[in-house]
């Protein structure tokens, strides 16, 4: 073979590997699993709402009606005119914005329009207190047009939005740097790398996340997420990134990460309106006509309600979820200060009946409790099985790894709210409380005090536990300072 | 034409060394400054290489462009003369430059030994032992530090306080520190404080520095751990020791917050 021949037969194969490899080089959000399972018309009908209310990865929307922060400020046009200096003419809009914009260069950012015949301007100038603005030439029209003059002028009182989704599009260009290949494109969490990763990446699309500090079954709050970005997942492949990213790219992602979420959650909650037609309905149907046109009528009449109905539901969902007066999980008795007798009645409530939770943790907290052995109910291999049906190991408390964070308040919220995605129980409210511990008429605020302590001595036991000699030996404390341990800062 | 050619190839290697002389005070590249004593040192050992290459490499090129236009100025009716198996000259640049990597050997082993060999690590760091365990895992840096008033342990303690890609050190005297890895080979790299040490899996390498000035400086991962390595950045904070007492504080009282007792409240809110 001549140089020649091997220089352009490489050529040509290294040509066919960029053109493969790349596709049309446009991520796409991909359906979900349960999308996949309606009939086609169904699905096409839900890929498409989606796709309106959510967009593609290149054209995002932002559904107003979601706790979305994507960065734009909205506001109204007041007035609109053109100024002219010598042969250049301006154009100005009077704005008046909804709430502050704090910037140091307003130059260059964009105005969107919803309701006239402009759909995009860039403004050259911004004087606060007037709220004038000045333009460029630069004036995107609503129908598409490209002509350099633009005619017909924005209607007054219209609504308007300084830089949509600038916030959003900063986290997804960070979210596909940073998280995509672990996460996917679509928070799938099986980006190109997952397959490789035990435990898996996490699937973002149930709206479920594990390490919250909010109620059972809630969404995560912000800072939940930022909490995860920044302390990482020990024990997983999630690391920190901090400080690798500064705080406003954190919040672009974390605002990215809440709008995936969202979407997926809508895709699911849509496709559950659609549980009739799915295709195993479809094919075990005698009426496959009427079951056709059934879906026809459910998708003209029906489909408006459920996607209110839908709407509704992720809006508190998610708005509350930041509301941790309403949503967080906080005990109302501090930490009983750790001793050898706490960890004993710890290690009694682990083992106890009440709590069982060897059933699952094992007699000596290595996770390997005989519901680890059995099977879940339609399951092909034993164990439990999480929100995303992968087999998950109840945690080994002997290692000293927290997934969700290492303090007494994490060990307690994980007690308490349990870990809903991955069939750890809400304790909370179910403590037995010994004997003669409260009277018979105590008030609802002392039950409260007493269950909380025991879930105290349930975190106190868990975090001995690493420091046993053998299962079940209780360590003493070692010194003081774990003994009490608020007031150790000052004596140092 | 053969004299052009003569010129061109020399213009390159003194278009090199003038680019490389000026680079510094331009701005286009070079190191920063030391921030460690001993940075300094290994600073000097690297310009005294550096002047040794800089001979180097001015007497071969220029010896290179005198052979080129010797070459190129003589006349073409005289015949070419062939020389080799120069016995003398053999020996000169063969016997030169091994003087030359001996001396360079022997003369950089005290800083070697003060930064490397355990026994002769400041005496503080010998009496003090090492202040924290740093352990590197994809794609993240997990510090822990011994409780307040305890000495570390290799193994965990209850009352350790942990931190992730956030390293703090006192400044004005040395701290050792353990360096570990959790998963593959890793290498903590600190440029302004001139080290650089891999980790290795199943072994706690001890590795000391010394800062001087306060501030924050970078922590990088120089091996190539994986797809995330990049991810691996982490700041190291070299301030006076009240300010070190205060973050583990700081850092006690995050690690012990019950969401209850004062104090909490901002750790929620981080």
């Amino acid at each position: 073979m001549s140089i020649r021949t091997i220089i352009s037969s490489s050529l040509v194969c290294l040509a066919a590997l960029v053109m493969a490899g790349c596709g049309n080089g446009e991520s796409s959000f991909v359906p979900g699993k349960s999308t996949g399972k309606l009939m086609t018309g169904a699905q096409a009908q839900v890929r498409k709402t989606v796709d309106t209310v959510f967009g593609t990865p290149q054209n995002l929307v932002v559904w107003d009606v979601l706790p979305i922060n994507d960065g734009g400020i909205r506001g109204t046009l007041t007035d609109y005119g053109k100024s002219s200096a010598g042969a250049a003419t301006t154009k100005w809009l009077t704005i008046t914005l909804d709430s502050d914009w704090a910037t140091d260069s307003p130059e260059g950012a964009t105005i969107d329009f919803y309701s006239g015949v402009w759909s995009q301007a860039t403004i050259k100038e911004w004087n606060p207190e007037t709220g004038q603005v000045l333009l460029t030439d630069k004036v995107a029209r609503a129908d598409g047009s490209k002509k350099k003059d633009v005619p017909q002028k924005p209607s007054v009182g219209e609504k308007i939005v300084i830089n949509s989704g600038v916030v959003l599009r900063h986290g997804r260009s960070l979210y596909q740097r940073h998280c995509s290949h672990c996460h996917g494109t679509s928070g799938d969490g099986a980006g190109p790398t997952a397959e490789y990763l035990h435990p898996l990446p996490r699937d973002y699309r149930l709206g479920k996340f594990k390490f919250i500090s909010n109620k059972t079954n809630s969404r995560p709050s912000r800072d939940d997420l930022h909490r995860i970005l920044k302390n990482g997942v020990p024990g997983t492949y999630m690391p920190s990134f901090v400080p690798m990213l500064k705080d406003e790219e954190l919040t672009a992602v974390i605002e990215y990460v809440r709008f995936l979420s969202m979407r997926g959650e809508f895709e699911e909650k849509l496709g559950i309106a659609f549980t009739e037609y799915t295709m195993e309905a479809y094919s075990k149907s005698d009426e496959k006509k009427q079951l056709v046109a059934d879906l026809k009528s459910f998708i003209q009449e029906d489909l408006k309600d459920e996607l209110e109905y839908v709407q509704e539901d992720l809006k508190t969902a998610w708005t509350d979820a930041d509301d941790f007066e309403t949503s967080g999980v906080f005990p109302v008795a501090p930490r009983v200060p750790d001793s050898l007798a706490s960890r004993q009645r710890g290690r009694e409530l682990f083992v106890g009946k009440a709590l069982n939770c060897v059933n699952c943790h094992g007699i000596d907290a290595r996770g390997n409790g005989p519901q680890t052995e059995d099977f879940e109910e339609g399951a092909d291999e034993p164990g439990l099985h999480n929100a995303w049906g992968h087999v998950v190991k109840p945690r080994n408390l002997t290692t000293g790894i927290y997934r969700g964070g290492r303090r007494p308040i994490d060990l307690y919220r994980r007690i308490v709210a349990g870990i809903d995605p991955s069939k750890m129980p809400a304790f909370g409210g179910k403590m037995p409380i010994p004997a003669g511990r409260l009277a018979a008429d105590a008030s609802p605020e002392d039950r409260a005090i007493a269950q909380d302590e025991q879930v105290w001595h349930l975190v106190n036991y868990v975090l001995s536990v690493p420091f046993e000699v053998e299962p079940g030996h209780l360590p003493e404390p070692v010194l003081a300072e774990t003994d009490e341990p608020q007031t150790t800062p000052e004596e140092n | 034409m053969k004299k052009f050619w003569a010129l061109f190839f020399f213009l390159w290697p003194t278009v090199a060394l003038i680019v490389c002389y000026i680079a510094p005070s331009r701005d286009w590249w070079f190191y920063t400054e030391a921030m460690s004593p001993l940075g300094v040192r290994i600073d000097n050992l690297f310009y005294m290489i550096l002047w040794i290459v800089t001979a180097v490499f001015i007497g071969t090129q220029y010896a290179l462009g005198y052979v080129m236009w010797k070459g190129a100025t003589k006349s073409e009716s005289q015949p070419a003369h062939f020389s080799h198996g120069s016995h003398s000259l053999e020996l000169i640049w063969t016997i030169v430059p091994a003087f030359v990597l001996v001396f360079i050997a022997l003369y950089q082993m005290d800083v070697w030994r003060d930064f490397r060999v355990k026994s002769s690590f400041p005496e503080e760091t010998q009496q003090d032992g090492a202040q924290m365990e740093i352990t590197a895992r994809q794609f993240e840096w997990r510090i822990r530090y011994p409780g307040p008033g305890k000495q570390l342990e290799l193994t965990p303690q209850p009352d350790d306080l942990y931190a992730v890609n956030e390293v703090h050190i006192p400044t004005g005297r040395p701290v050792k520190f353990n360096l570990r890895t959790d998963d593959v080979q890793h290498a903590f790299f600190a440029p302004e404080l001139r080290i650089k040490q891999d980790a290795v899996p199943g072994k706690v390498i001890p590795v000391w520095v010394m800062v001087e000035e306060s501030g924050t400086y970078n922590l990088l991962c120089a091996e190539l751990c994986g797809w995330g390595h990049y991810k691996m950045r982490a700041n190291i904070y070299a301030e006076p020791e009240e300010k070190v007492q205060e973050y583990m504080e700081q850092l006690l009282q995050d690690q012990n917050d019950d969401g209850v007792s004062e104090d909490s409240d901002d750790a929620d809110d981080e």
